[in-house]
């Protein structure tokens, strides 16, 4: 018995001291601690790229750069539609310059999502760089310049965000790799001269494009940091007050003359968006977007923009109502501002009516056509939405003009009740042209090409266009002319212009040649701020801001990101 | 031989120095001579025998606690063949007639309670055999032909039953508790158990007969609805829905709310799993100075589920059965237009059917149906409670079903002389659900002019696929299957080591183990919409997770009374807890062949492509570690002290702060017992309460507590071509993430009048909540995220409680008891954090997402909505709201989100719940309800259906074309929709008729019991939406959301119950 009473004592005892000495330790599975991860040279690779994934959500895939560039310029809006779109939410109110800068969270809202985005891409550059640093990488196989390459890189990539929110949002918290301690937010001068910084160091160790119209895959390689330093320059005015417009054109003409790598215009503009052109020869940096590896959809434009059942209209020669293409359901919000008011007239306005920018001979200018393997032709959807190879292949309304089809107007009017009066107010489901530029679509028999176009980023147009508004603004009206005509001249048949650029240009041709090689490229405020005509100009349904109102050449602080920090004071103009 | 001596020496020693009591009390083995000499000194009365008839030396064992004479009598000498006689001071003894001591006698006497008062129509019967009786009028009964050894069961409604052995007498006095009556009511609270009279915090108790059955609910949480004050239960709808549970207002802003579910001691049960029918008690542990014990996991409450164990049959099986069938019926639905109406108004296209989409969605031939079988057997030594279930459960959408399967061992095991108990509890269950895809809110949108049927098409029904917001809900249910299966498996030890030389004094070890596996599977024909819209041919997928919990406790108990005035009931041990979780799943698209389904998913053409999905995931390992003890002092039954402390370490937090301290002191003053309350008569108790608690909260994601590399959910290519997954920090580590810690006041008093006809329990309380676990906004740049968690803000808690209940009318043939219970509960955020962060919650549904209706800020009221104030109509019947600065508006840009303010709230002022019994000879009927007051519900149905003309060819209510017909602009959302949602429910009507069957059908059945219930049978509401019971806890309640659509239904249950 006692020896019983002892062995229980003693079991008691030993199972009190087992849990002493257990720990409370977690332990992981499906994560991997930093010192387990790195065992192969892909994996390093795969770390490497990890600020690339969030790169493409941040430049490629969500669209509030989009919104903020757009909705707020002359080009694009969303109208209330009769019953639908009727929130009245940030999307419409970017059309007033009406920011919202709520202090109670709006949930996920334009201006927080470009601010956090690009921040996070900033801290995620500079965690990569961070954790490398602390691998060993000949182990691996890695030689010390693919390592300065790789913080080359990185560092160009930051200095793109950097830039970006420079643009959105003036002066920024500046971090530097390991960065650990929360920064007072700089000014914009500073945070100029920061980027300048990141990208001047950076562009001798990345590598150059040598090879014309060799694949790109999202890698940062020379003319990228030539053309984010271009960029910068070009908008210095607008940023700080001293106009660099000469150090943009210098670049401007380096990266076109070669320096930093072999690029070309592309003769075709779909070679530039289309299905194969990871293979373009004018893109400068995109990112790469796959069937089934990496579907990058191009700011949802699809999803925002197109009338809901416009998936019917890809069904190709598999015509039937049923089926219609996968992944490819709209919602009929977003659309290009109206050319023509709501009795038909051409607005008068020297800027915005987009679609009427578009010569009736330009090629972008017709019904989008999907011709078979990959090719395909037009950049809009107007008119009667019946496609011209495929009748059956229509697609109807359901609203206003239900079960008719669905016949796209290039006005924002209440027609189907008669009314005149276009305003954001006025729209009805057909009201409005519609863009497919990015991540153009398959009809439904070679489904298997769905999200095949890379996104571009950065392309050598760009620089045409730079280098042209810096010759337009040194007075060489010619100079700017040629460089605007020799891009155009692709959009025509037999390169045939019939309405060139002239030397008796003004702004607002130039103004109207950005808007229509850029258009839904999320740069048209930046152009119209560079002009001052963001708060002074007046387009469609929306009246100048007025003069004395140039603070909002710059937005707001999201009232989250600003209360996220005592260190984020807002802009001017917008404290409330 | 001898440590029983030492051990009889030393209680011989304890309970020498008490007073003079009639009652006995004693735990072990010994041999009767010696257990003699012990009662004689408890008690006071002297034994008269002659040593030859009495069989001295044998040994028994005893576990007595404040028993009576004749018990303790009973316990020694039962099965022995001694007869005793008592009179004033002297207990006579003899050996009785029949040698072999095991011939039938006559046992006649009174049953009465605990002042003399006889005890009507009571039962008793010997367990394991027919032929029972009943008490006359004066409570006398007399039971022939017992045998020595029998045990008698006593049943009386009202009362505790109770179990003693049979003995020869022809004046037993048998004395029952009244069931009313709490003082000496066992509670059962963190490890270990307390006389109510000593419990000094806020416990709730309901016992297994109390749960409200019968009505149709998926699970457990549902049976308590109404019962403990301040437990807010949400709707379950369907029976493959969960509930939740709060209580006392939130607990947490962020982190979880859920309650600890503690099921046979093993914490972080799934209420899911248990068996109501198994259940012998629920105790709630409400306030923190009770739940400090489980320290950690105690902040939102403490639910203790003890289920059944064995009792002692002597070797006789006890079996019982019971059934249950119910159907569930249908009622108020909303009144949409209907197919005429709809034409007549020419909402939309006509296709020329007539259709009511909503009653198409239901399911009218629904039937439920439960089993139960228990089985109970036992020896003195050996004891095991088993039973099995099954149940049917049809829910009230079309294909919504549940078929459960379970059972449950509970043996316990007596060794070595009372040194050793062993318990082994094994739980099994197994939940095999059918989902419908029917959304009864899309019901009320479709076009009733349409028919969901077409004998046409390949699969009879009309399916179309162009229209996103008007689509067949009927085939799209039946062309797509999903279901899964949950399985509960909860084996479990418990091995305790009473170490008899030191009264009270035992060690118990817990090893536990439980594990719930879900399998879930589908398959979506390639006839239905999405596969048509797609242009894929079918889909299938598999998932499971798997989550295995392990639990090892120990623990030291020592429960005595010192010197007769110093009671002490006190625990010391520690716990450990690990927790991992499992999942993996698979999902394949475009089959070539329909009817194989999702059972061969390797064939869809997706898997070619690259496109099929497949993963595996492993959860964090969390562990908990923890070191408690409890300490309760009762001086003279009068004054009480009960004091916690618990340190624990958790695996999530970060590496600096995992450990925690949570404490509790109480205190209670039981003022009856004091000399100068003795002359009240009518006061049988009356007592005081207090305590200070701290509670923890660690209800959040284990992935915060270390650094470490997850891959993103996109894939890049790299140099050679090849599409790989990139990887890279994933959160923002807070290495000093520590407890979240929840302070809590309560004051309380406990009081029964008038000989238990009365009484009741006040409770105040006030709980502050701080150091909050909260996702707070970090500034980006050095941070990957946005959020980090961190411990800031506080919030706090205040309400009160009362619960009363009473013994109404308590007549021979007639008794009506009741109870009523009522709460109220405040809750604020004191502050979120220094940075303004902000919780939006209450989204209401679209079309047209018109807002969120809650936002969560530094001193917002929970339960307060944040919304536009309504300021009437223009007169083109547009919506004008009246912004802060007092200006008027209509709809469009002029007003901003901010122009919103804090209007209603949907936090009742008073929740009440309410029970009758009523009992008639051999009937009863029993009346659950529950209600709350002063609420404010925003209704959907008339914002979002009630507006003609603004949701195209959706299908409205006929109030747009009635009511609100002036309305013409499209709706916002402000406080024109706000109703008062002020309710009372029904839950359950019961009637039952027992009949004691005994006498007629010999040794086989002796008891049925038939009852008929009826469960919510209709809502007294002035509230004109669909159901004002909506979701109250968290912070974004109070919206009743057309799109989450069930319809009201009452079921009609009758149920037959069979003790064999």
């Amino acid at each position: 018995m006692k020896s019983n009473i002892l062995k229980s004592i003693l079991l008691g005892g030993a199972v009190l001291t087992a849990a002493v000495s257990c720990t409370v330790e977690p332990t992981y599975h499906s994560e991997v601690a930093p010192d387990t991860y790195y065992s192969s040279r892909e994996a390093v690779l795969q770390r490497f790229y990890r600020p690339f994934t969030h790169a493409r959500w941040t430049f490629a895939q969500m669209n509030g750069y989009f919104d903020l560039q757009e909705f707020t310029a002359d080009a694009f809006c969303s109208p209330v539609r009769g019953t639908k779109n009727t929130d009245r939410a940030e999307h419409y109110k970017l059309h007033y310059h009406d920011f919202i800068i709520d202090p109670i969270a709006n949930g996920w809202s334009d201006l927080h999502q470009c601010y956090i985005t690009r921040m996070q891409g900033v801290s995620r550059c500079w965690a990569a760089i961070s954790d490398l640093s602390e691998v060993n990488l000949k182990k691996f196989g890695f030689t010390e310049a693919d390592w300065n390459n790789w913080r080359a890189q990185l560092t160009t990539m930051a200095a793109l965000y950097y830039l970006q929110l420079l643009d959105l949002f003036g002066g920024m918290p500046l971090y530097s790799e390991n960065a650990y301690v929360e920064n007072y937010r700089s000014s914009a001068e500073e945070t100029f001269y920061f980027i300048e910084n990141l990208l001047t160091e950076s562009l001798p160790n990345l590598e150059k494009k040598t090879v014309l119209g060799g694949t790109e895959r999202g890698d940062v390689r020379q003319a990228m940091a030539a053309t984010v330093l271009m960029q910068l320059y070009f908008n210095a005015e607008s940023y700080i007050g001293v106009p660099m417009y000469d150090k943009a054109a210098k670049l401007a003409e380096d990266i076109i003359g070669g320096v930093y790598g072999t690029y070309d215009l592309d003769s075709d503009w779909t070679q530039t968006f289309g299905f194969h052109n990871d293979v373009s020869k004018e893109i400068i940096w995109s990112i790469p977007s796959e069937r089934s590896q990496l579907e990058t959809d191009g700011f949802y434009l699809w999803q925002y923009s197109m009338p809901n059942r416009m998936r019917f209209y890809f069904n190709g020669k598999d015509s039937g109502d049923e089926k219609g293409l996968p992944s490819s359901s709209a919602n009929n919000c977003w659309c290009l501002q109206p050319s023509l008011d709501g009795k038909g007239n051409r607005y008068t306005y020297k800027l915005g009516s987009p679609f009427a920018k578009f010569n009736d001979k330009d090629v972008r200018k017709r019904m989008y056509r999907y011709k078979g393997n990959g090719e395909y032709e037009g950049m809009f959807f107007f008119g009667e939405l019946v496609n011209p190879d495929y009748p059956d292949c229509k697609v109807l309304g359901r609203e206003e003009y239900r079960d008719q089809v669905l016949t796209l107007v290039d006005q924002i009017a209440r027609k189907s009740e008669g009314g005149t009066e276009s305003t954001m107010e006025t729209g009805e489901e057909n009201s409005g042209i519609r863009m497919i530029k990015y991540s153009p679509r398959p009809y439904l028999d070679e489904v298997n090409l769905l999200f095949n176009p890379d996104i571009p980023v950065l392309r050598l147009s760009e620089v045409y266009y730079t280098l042209a508004e810096c010759k337009f603004r040194s007075g060489d009206i010619q100079g700017c002319a040629d460089l605007i005509n020799h891009v155009r001249k692709r959009y025509f048949e037999d390169g045939v212009d019939p309405d060139p650029c002239t030397a008796s240009m003004d702004k607002y041709r130039l103004l109207d040649e950005w808007l229509i090689e850029f258009l839904g490229e999320s740069r048209r405020r930046t152009d119209l701020v560079r002009w001052g005509e963001y708060t002074m100009g007046e387009w469609w349904d929306h009246k100048p801001d007025g003069a004395g109102m140039e603070y909002k050449n710059i937005f707001p602080l999201n009232a989250d990101d600003v209360d996220a920090t005592d260190k984020l004071p807002q802009n001017p103009g917008y404290t409330d | 031989m001898k440590i029983k001596k030492l051990a009889l020496m030393l209680a011989a020693l304890l309970t020498a120095v008490g007073v003079y009591a009639r009652n006995f009390t004693y735990s072990g083995t010994v041999s009767i001579g010696e257990a003699l000499k012990v009662i004689e000194r408890q008690t006071g009365y002297l034994f008269v025998y002659n040593p030859e008839e009495i069989p001295l030396g044998e040994n028994v064992t005893l576990s007595l606690k404040d028993a009576t004479i004749d018990e303790t009598l009973s316990a020694v000498f039962g099965g022995k063949g001694v007869n005793w006689e008592i009179n004033d001071k002297n207990i006579i003894l003899n050996k009785v007639a029949s040698p072999q001591g095991r011939g039938k006698f006559r046992m006649a006497g009174v049953i009465c309670e605990a002042d003399g008062t006889p005890v009507i129509g009571a039962a008793i019967q010997t367990v394991g055999k027919s032929g029972g009786v009943v008490t006359d009028a004066d409570g006398r009964f007399t039971l022939d032909g017992v045998l020595d050894g029998d045990v008698l069961h006593v049943t009386s409604l009202g009362f505790v039953d109770k179990d003693l052995k049979a003995y020869r007498t022809e004046n037993a006095k048998i004395v029952l508790e009244a069931e009313s009556q709490m003082m000496d009511e066992l509670v059962v609270i963190g490890y270990g158990s307390l006389a109510r009279k000593d419990v000094t915090s806020s416990i709730v108790s309901i016992s297994g007969g109390d749960l409200v059955k019968s009505t149709g609910a998926g699970d457990l949480a549902k049976s308590l609805q109404g019962k403990i004050p301040g437990l807010v239960i949400g709707q379950e709808k369907g029976v493959n829905s969960s509930a939740v549970m709060q209580l006392r207002g939130m607990a947490s802003i962020v982190a979880g709310n859920s309650p600890l579910v503690v099921i046979d001691g093993f914490p972080g049960g799934d209420i899911r799993s248990v068996n109501p029918d198994d259940i012998k008690s629920i105790d709630v542990l409400k306030d923190a100075s009770a739940g400090a014990i489980y320290g950690t996991r105690a902040a939102a409450v403490v639910i203790l589920i003890t289920t059944k164990s064995g009792i002692d049959t002597d070797g006789v099986l006890d079996v019982s059965y019971s059934a249950d069938l119910s159907y569930k019926q249908a009622f108020g639905a909303p009144r949409m237009l209907t197919a005429d109406e709809y034409r007549e108004h020419k909402v939309g296209t006509d296709y020329g059917s007539n259709t009511d989409w909503w009653n198409e969605c239901i399911d009218h031939n629904n039937f439920s149906h439960k089993h139960n079988l228990a089985i109970n057997f036992g020896t003195q030594k050996a004891k095991v409670y088993s039973s099995f279930f099954y149940e049917k459960m049809d829910g009230l959408a079309l294909s919504e079903n549940r078929y459960d399967f379970g059972g449950r061992i509970n043996a316990a095991y007596n060794m070595f002389d009372g040194w050793f108990e062993a318990k082994v509890n094994i739980d099994y269950r197994q939940s095999k659900r059918s989902f419908s895809s029917i959304s009864f809110g899309q019901a009320l949108l479709n076009n009733p002019t349409r028919s969901p049927y077409d004998a046409s098409s390949t699969t009879g029904y009309n399916v179309w696929t162009d229209d996103d917001e008007d689509y067949n809900i009927i085939a799209d249910n039946a062309l797509n299957e999903s279901g899964g299966k949950d399985v509960w498996f909860k084996p479990e030890a418990i091995l305790k080591l009473n170490i008899l030389p030191v009264k009270g004094l035992s060690y118990q070890q817990t090893l536990g183990y439980s594990n719930n596996r879900y399998d879930g599977s589908g398959y979506r024909s390639m006839f239905h919409r999405l596969s048509l819209k797609e242009a894929l041919n079918g889909r299938a997928y598999f998932e499971n997770t798997s989550t295995d919990m392990l639990n090892a406790e120990g623990y030291f108990s020592y429960d005595n009374t010192l010197g007769g005035k110093h009671k002490i009931s006190a625990v010391l041990g520690y716990s450990y807890n690990q927790y991992d979780k499992y999942s993996t799943s698979m999902a394949n698209s475009d089959f070539s062949v329909d009817g194989i389904g999702k059972w061969d998913i390797g064939k869809g053409s997706e898997l070619n492509e690259g496109r099929a999905s497949m993963s595996s995931h492993r959860d964090v390992t969390e562990r908990l570690l923890a070191y408690f003890g409890r300490v309760n002092y009762t001086f003279d039954e009068k004054y009480i002290i009960s004091a916690t402390y618990r340190r624990e370490g958790s695996s999530k937090f970060g590496a600096k702060n995992r450990w925690g301290n949570f404490w509790a002191v109480s205190l209670g003053w039981n003022m009856k017992n004091e000399s100068w309350l003795q002359g009240v008569k009518w006061l049988d108790e009356l007592k005081i309460r207090g305590g200070y608690g701290v509670t923890g909260n660690n209800s959040f994601s284990a992935t915060y507590s270390g650094k470490f590399i997850s891959a993103d959910e996109n894939r890049w290519i790299m140099p050679d071509g090849k599409w790989l997954y990139t990887y890279g920090r994933q959160e923002n580590v807070n290495e000093t993430l520590g407890w979240e810690t929840k302070g809590e006041y309560n004051l309380g008093l406990d009081f029964s009048l008038f000989n238990g006809r009365l009484y009741g329990r006040l409770d105040g309380y006030y709980r502050k909540i701080k150091d909050m676990l909260f996702y707070v906004r970090v500034p980006v740049g050095i941070y990957i995220n946005s959020y980090q968690w961190q411990n800031v803000g506080s919030m706090m808690n205040r309400g009160w409680e009362i619960e009363l209940g009473g013994d109404i009318i308590r007549g021979k043939d007639f008794t009506w008891s009741s109870d009523l219970n009522l709460s109220h509960s405040y809750s604020k955020v004191l502050s979120m954090d220094n940075q303004g962060t902000t919780w939006t919650g209450g989204q209401l549904p679209g079309p047209n997402s018109p807002g969120t209706s809650m936002v969560l800020t530094n001193g917002s009221v929970i339960g307060n909505y944040y919304i536009y104030e309504f300021a009437g109509f223009d007169r083109k019947g547009n919506f004008q709201l009246r912004k802060q600065d007092g200006t008027v508006v209509t709809n469009g840009a002029s007003k901003n989100p901010d122009d919103r303010k804090y209007i209603g709230s949907f936090v009742p002022k008073v929740m009440i719940g309410w029970s009758h019994t009523f009992k008639y000879r051999n009937f009863d009927l029993g009346i659950n309800m529950h209600s709350w007051l002063g609420f404010d519900v925003y209704n959907t149905y008339d914002m979002t259906l009630g507006i003609a003309g603004r949701n195209g060819a959706l299908n409205v209510l006929k109030d747009a074309y009635g009511r609100n017909e002036a309305i013409k602009g499209e709706k916002l959302m402000c406080d024109w929709y706000l109703e008062d949602g002020s309710f009372l429910k029904i839950d359950a009507l019961t009637l039952g008729y027992n009949l004691p069957l005994g006498k007629y059908t010999k040794d086989f059945l002796k008891r049925l019991r038939v009852s008929f219930t009826v469960g919510n049978p209709f809502i007294i509401t002035g509230y004109s939406g669909l159901d004002p019971e909506v979701s109250i806890t968290g912070y974004s309640g109070g919206v009743d959301n057309y799109l989450d659509a069930y319809p009201n239904y009452r079921t009609y249950s009758f149920g037959l119950q069979l003790n064999f």
